[in-house]
């Protein structure tokens, strides 16, 4: 290996190799550098198509901010809901709807019917079989059969009035529920939207550099090969490295476990909720190992 | 490469280290290439074009910051703490009971018993009368009274058994009022635990997106730097970019756990009821659910996994 000479005081030390390894050297120097000089315009990454998740979530043209906020949901659906004259207004329009009138109305007509075809000609035969008809009897009878009718009246129209009472307290709550629902399915939307959106520019940014860096990376071989006959000196990186800590795993496999027994649970009970507890704990170790 | 002389030498000396030929001339051929993309790519960063995701307009709105809204103590004491939820009951009470619908229910059962009586009840008795001419008898005056009579009755029971039956219902709508305090508090309360996870991971990955574009002529300087050294074995072990990425781990951690904590939330339902025989008989309990609890646990570890992340 390697020679040296001298010259007063310059001194030259040239490296050099048993001829076999410097013709094998040769040979490979000269071979990846043929490669790389065809391969190093040849970027893989050149058709990667940047994830576009704005218009996916917003639309063509929007952002985020072109929607409502989600205090200003919060605000409309939750804080600033005024839940008395909900109830007030859904109290009102399940005791007049129109259904509710109709139901009364086609029952008073079943029981005039009823009354004109047969209570009132049953009263009259009777009466006259009696020799009553011209009697205040007679009259004071029509008027019991009468005010009889008037009770089954408003019998039916409590009834039906009544019914709606129930209806009315599950509309409300429901509607309650449904206001909450929607306005945490929106928190819900926009935490997607973030983890999407960061995902996908940390994907797209990743592909550009790839991109950018592929001469780099091609000849970083050829760097190697270069130096192969060197002992390599390390190289490290600086960046913003994070890791996760010990706690975080367990407590992230902990959470894992928790809410697949929660989800187990709802599905299928007790048997339901050690499946989901087994489940959630082998994905939170998953994520945990392959992070 | 040098290396200085010293004591008593007359002169400087200077070391060369050579290589040989084939060698040199194939470093040279490669350091010239390095260079040529050097100079084509120092400053094409891709980060450039990065644009910062906003986080501030889409909570709050534009212009408005978290300080623009009322605290969560605050809201904590207006819809539970400082609630007089004796005076909500009596309001509550009085508005069902006495309601304006309360009393148009009980005006329109009389207007229905009123029309009964004038389209249909009165003209059938007044028929049957006229046919044995007893319209002007008292009898008559005394039918029509009775009629009346009934009517005011059943107004009147119709009155008492609504108010009666409304009782229970101001009671569910008070005990749902509560509950609704209780879930605004609550909804607030995950919104803004949203929001601090969001803010704090979108923070990271914006500045970690600036700091690489910053970097980036090292980034691409660093091939050239190990290209240079090549031969004294200086290697370049990664490809990526300085300013390496960490969004994937920090978002699968925070913004994940406070997934798990923003699905946390009951709703107004009753709780199915249970019935379990005794010796005194069958004894019925309102049910109990445990998957609040399940979920909160799940959301608390969640978060806690984040916030240690």
């Amino acid at each position: 290996m390697g020679g040296s000479s001298s010259s007063s005081s310059d001194y030259s030390k040239e490296i050099r190799y048993a001829p076999y390894i410097a013709t094998a050297y040769e040979s490979m120097l000269n071979t990846v550098a043929g490669l790389r000089t065809g391969l190093v315009a040849e970027t893989p990454y050149g058709s990667y198509v940047d994830q576009d998740t704005i218009s996916g979530f917003f639309g063509a043209g929007y952002v985020i901010s072109d929607f409502p906020s989600l205090y200003d949901m919060f605000g409309k659906f939750m804080a600033g809901l005024d839940i008395d004259f909900l109830f007030t207004e859904i109290f009102d329009k399940q005791s007049n709807l129109t259904e509710l009138n109709g139901e009364v109305t086609a029952t008073l007509t079943l029981e005039n019917q009823a009354l004109t075809q047969t209570t009132i000609p049953e009263f009259e035969f009777a009466m006259r079989e009696s020799n009553a008809v011209g009697s205040s009897t007679f009259v004071l009878g029509k008027t019991k059969i009468e005010s009889d009718h008037l009770k089954k009246v408003a019998k039916i129209s409590a009834e039906v009035k009544f019914s709606v009472l129930a209806n009315t307290l599950n509309k409300y709550k429901d509607k309650l529920n449904w206001m909450k629902e929607m306005t945490l399915e929106y928190a819900q939307l926009m935490k997607l939207y973030y983890l999407t959106e960061s995902q996908a520019s940390d994907v797209n940014t990743t592909f550009g550099a790839k991109e950018v860096l592929w001469p780099f990376e091609v000849m970083d071989f050829e760097r190697a090969c270069l130096g192969t006959m060197r002992q390599q000196a390390d190289y490290k990186k600086y960046g913003l490295v994070r890791k996760r800590s010990g706690l975080s795993k367990v407590l992230l496999i902990s959470s894992y476990t928790v809410n697949g027994a929660l989800i187990g649970a709802e599905v299928g009970g007790y048997v339901g909720a050690i499946i989901g507890a087994v489940v959630g704990f082998v994905v939170g170790l998953a994520i945990v190992l392959f992070e | 490469m040098g290396s200085g002389g010293g004591g008593s030498a007359p002169a400087d000396t200077s070391t060369t280290v050579r290589y040989a030929p084939y060698i040199e001339t194939r470093h040279q051929d490669f350091l010239n290439t390095i260079y040529s993309k050097r100079v084509a790519v120092i400053d094409e960063s891709p980060f450039d074009d990065y644009t910062d995701i906003e986080v501030d307009d889409a909570f709050f709105g534009a212009g408005y910051t978290i300080a623009s809204f009322p605290s969560l103590y605050d809201m904590f004491g207006k819809f539970m703490a400082g609630l007089d939820i004796d005076a909500l009951f009596t309001q509550i009470y009085n508005d069902t009971i006495d309601s304006t619908v309360t009393k148009n229910l009980i005006t329109a059962e009389g207007a229905l018993i009123d029309d009964e009586i004038e389209d249909t009840s009165l003209p059938r008795l007044q028929l049957g009368l006229r046919d044995i001419n007893s319209v002007i008898s008292s009898t008559y005056a005394t039918g029509k009274a009775l009629l009346e009579d009934t009517r005011t009755k059943l107004v009147a029971k119709f009155s008492a058994d609504l108010k009666y039956r409304l009782i229970p219902v101001a009671v569910d709508r008070w005990k749902a009022h509560l509950d609704w305090n209780k879930l605004v508090i609550g909804t607030y309360a995950e919104i803004m635990k949203l929001y601090y996870s969001v803010k704090t991971d979108v923070d990271e990955i914006n500045y970690a997106m600036k700091a690489k574009d910053l970097l980036w002529p090292f980034t691409v300087l660093d091939f050239e730097r190990a290209a240079l050294g090549a031969l004294q074995g200086a290697t370049n072990s990664k490809t990526d970019v300085a300013g390496a990425s960490t969004m994937a781990r920090v978002l699968s951690g925070a913004l994940t756990g406070a997934a798990m904590g923003a699905m946390v939330g009951g709703q107004i339902t009753q709780t199915a009821a249970t019935t379990v025989p005794t010796a005194a008989g069958p004894v019925t309990t309102a049910g109990t659910t445990y998957a609040g609890w399940g979920a909160g646990i799940g959301a608390a570890l969640g978060v806690a996994s984040a916030y240690t992340y």
